[in-house]
């Protein structure tokens, strides 16, 4: 076909529909240059296009695909923690809270932080942490020691 | 009076941190780093942290016994809800390089509800962990 009939049949599309054949070889080419592997990710998320039923997981889906295409840049670092600050505020709320629920069930059943640490498999020194509200325990904790304490899980974490 | 406690930020590195101690150091990609921004509020933060320090101290990180860990084609998937998250459902994906007693995460995400690893997050972490492999994001200490 000449150039002047491709020039012609642009002119007829839409602007919607220009700016996409404009767009089309440059991301086309740079899906060529992508690593096989990146090529096959990028071919298994279109596939899984038609089954995206939420609007959020849509936004992500294409997120995924721009980073896939644009090999969005990163840096790896270190991470860091902060020892000795107050916790925010939301946190030491719920730290005074969980520890003296756990302090509280612990002495009902009448059992030293060592005889707890045994009969829920997790060392000593995490439970005396969750007790002094120094560590925000995660929910796996939560349920070990709710399952040595005879509790409910929802005794130590309302909010699940 | 007593003296006002300063902050001191460290990192968290293998040898260091309350007894028992941190057995693995942890990394994180910057792009792991900004979703857990966008998501979480500053206290949800801190808890997230507390359960990576938790993360770090056990001997095996895939086989935790303090934190809820999955793994997920060639990766982990550190599982968080309840507590200082309320009703958030978090999911903070992994690696561990084992030769280097190193952690280093991958992604956050924030589901819903329980169930299924969506799509877009297994293969968006499928290709973070092949360009840390390559090399793309730096070299690991």
């Amino acid at each position: 076909m000449a150039t002047s009939e491709l020039v012609k049949g642009f002119n007829g599309l839409g602007l919607e529909s220009q700016v996409i054949a404009l767009a089309l070889p440059v991301i086309l080419d740079r899906v060529n240059r992508l690593a096989k592997e990146d090529r096959d990710a990028l071919l298994e998320l279109v596939k899984e296009l038609p089954n995206v039923k939420s609007k959020d997981d849509m936004v992500e889906m294409v997120a995924t695909m721009l980073e896939i295409i644009e090999l969005k840049p990163g840096t790896i670092i270190e991470m860091g923690v902060s020892e000795g600050a107050a916790p925010p505020s939301n946190l030491a709320k719920w730290l005074e809270y969980v520890s003296k629920k756990v302090r509280d069930a612990r002495a009902e059943a009448d059992l030293t932080q060592e005889q707890l640490a045994e009969k829920t498999g997790l060392p000593q020194s995490h439970i005396s942490r969750i007790e002094n509200g120094k560590l925000s325990p995660s929910r796996k904790t939560l349920e070990r020691l709710a399952k040595a304490l005879n509790k409910p899980v929802t005794d130590f974490d309302p909010c699940v | 009076m007593q003296p006002e406690r300063k902050a001191v930020r460290i990192g968290l590195n293998a040898g260091d941190g309350p007894p028992p101690g941190y057995l693995w150091h942890v990394s994180f990609l910057t792009l792991a780093h900004d979703e857990a921004q966008a998501i979480l509020d500053q206290a949800q933060y801190a808890h997230v942290v507390d359960e990576i320090r938790a993360l770090a101290s056990e001997n095996d990180p895939t086989r935790a016994e303090t934190v809820s860990v999955d793994a997920i084609e060639t990766y982990y998937e550190l599982r968080m809800k309840g507590g200082a998250l309320g009703k958030i459902n978090l999911r903070v994906f992994f690696t561990v390089l084992t030769e280097r007693r190193r952690i280093v995460i991958l992604g956050v995400i924030k589901k819903e509800a329980e169930g299924q690893t969506p799509v877009w997050a297994k293969v968006r972490t499928r290709v973070r962990l092949r360009r840390l492999l390559a090399g793309e994001f730096g070299i690991v200490a």
